[in-house]
């Protein structure tokens, strides 16, 4: 077994379907993205009319930021809309576009190590940084290899989960780990 | 002998998306729209002969739906910096964009016809930035040894300038086109603002 590369966190799912605000919602992501100090990328993009049920919306989103030298936070995202439609409602006597449509969000966080590569050059490099990750960073009786970034990335991961939670007004709305990172 | 435009070059990819649209939206006026932030932004020359323009084709197909459509960009910029050029760092986007199911409709918009087309566009983008571009250190017989460590140790912070600035930049001409096609954006500032009307009509009132 080589060094490794990735360490995943579980992946986060949201599904819903309701009015909102899409607008709000899409630059209340990107926002919590770069106020977080991630790099966002758009990866993929597509808008399709595969019938007259609505709009189909796909977007592929890539968030990272380096946590130290050895350690990257990234997050993929995937945000779903199916049938989505532009509605006009009247809301405290001031005319507001929403959208009407099915949502699915999953987002998949991991850990990436020695992004910058520098145990990567030879078999000598590799060795210690298989060393490094099997017998310093990976601590007794917890079995992931940097666990103290994962929890990080992890808690920091739920907190974006429940920022879509709270935008929506699901009843499930409120993150139990609100004071972790 | 054959070879890749990038090989034997130190280059990092810094950006990459790809943006797919299906539905109205008229063809002539996107090409013009992303030329025209190319040009505005120094990526390109205005004169057309001039343009990097690597490969166009237009397939006429109506009998399998609609006609088909290529081109591809490949631009480049020098990144300016305090003392001037920047002789080290290049910055280059490759554009590729492929169009299917192209036809010509026409719309009722605000009550007044126009013609457009239908189709599905697929733009990708990716922006590389180039170290050492001419090659100066690595044919130099004392520097060639220092190259690496230079620019990826030595001159890290810059390096990582570098790279975001080039992000920015690739991510502000996909909003350019976003903001062309009437999608949702997410940078603080519009780009082009409302100076070439959306998917070719704008508002003509």
């Amino acid at each position: 077994m080589g060094p490794l590369t990735k360490v995943p966190a579980p992946t986060l799912v949201i599904k819903y379907e309701g009015i909102f605000d899409f607008e709000g919602l899409y630059k209340t992501l990107v926002s919590w993205f770069i106020d977080q100090g991630y790099r966002f990328e758009e990866l993929s993009l597509k808008h399709k009319v595969p019938s007259l049920a609505g709009t189909e919306l796909e977007y592929i989103w890539f968030a990272w930021r380096r946590h130290n030298e050895y350690t990257k936070f990234c997050v993929d995202m995937i945000f779903k809309l199916y049938d989505a439609k532009d509605l006009d409602v009247i809301k405290d006597g001031k005319k507001k576009r929403l959208t009407k449509a099915r949502i699915l969000c999953e987002f998949h966080g991991y850990l990436e190590l020695d992004y910058s590569k520098r145990f990567g050059g030879n078999k000598f490099l590799q060795g210690l940084n298989k060393f490094l990750q099997y017998q310093i960073l990976m601590k007794p009786m917890e079995g992931v290899i940097g666990s103290m970034w994962w929890d990080e990335l992890y808690y920091r991961t739920l907190k974006l989960h429940a920022v879509i939670k709270e935008y929506l007004a699901l009843e499930a709305k409120g993150n139990a780990y609100f004071d972790m990172w | 002998m054959l070879k890749h435009k990038y090989e034997g070059k130190d280059q990092v990819v810094v950006a990459n998306w790809r943006l797919k649209y299906k539905d109205y939206h008229h063809l002539k006026n996107l090409y013009t729209t992303m030329h025209e932030w190319l040009v505005e932004e120094g990526w390109a020359s205005r004169s057309d002969p001039d343009f990097p323009e690597d490969y166009f084709v237009m397939r006429e197909k109506p009998h399998e739906g609609g006609n088909e459509v290529w081109w591809w960009w490949t631009v480049k910029k020098t990144p300016v910096d305090k003392g001037g050029q920047n002789s080290y760092y290049q910055w280059v986007m490759d554009i590729n964009v492929h169009v299917i199911l192209l036809k010509d409709v026409e719309v009722i918009h605000e009550g007044q016809k126009f013609k457009t087309n239908w189709g599905e566009p697929e733009i990708k983008a990716e922006a590389r930035l180039i170290m050492d571009k001419d090659d100066v250190w690595k044919k130099h017989p004392l520097l060639k040894y220092f190259n690496t460590i230079v620019h990826k140790r030595i001159l890290l912070e810059k390096f990582q300038a570098q790279e975001l600035e080039l992000y920015r930049e690739c991510y502000r001409f996909q909003e350019a086109i976003k903001t062309w096609l009437q999608m949702k954006t997410w940078l603080p500032e519009p780009e082009l603002g409302k100076f070439w009307p959306e998917k070719g009509l704008g508002s003509v009132q």
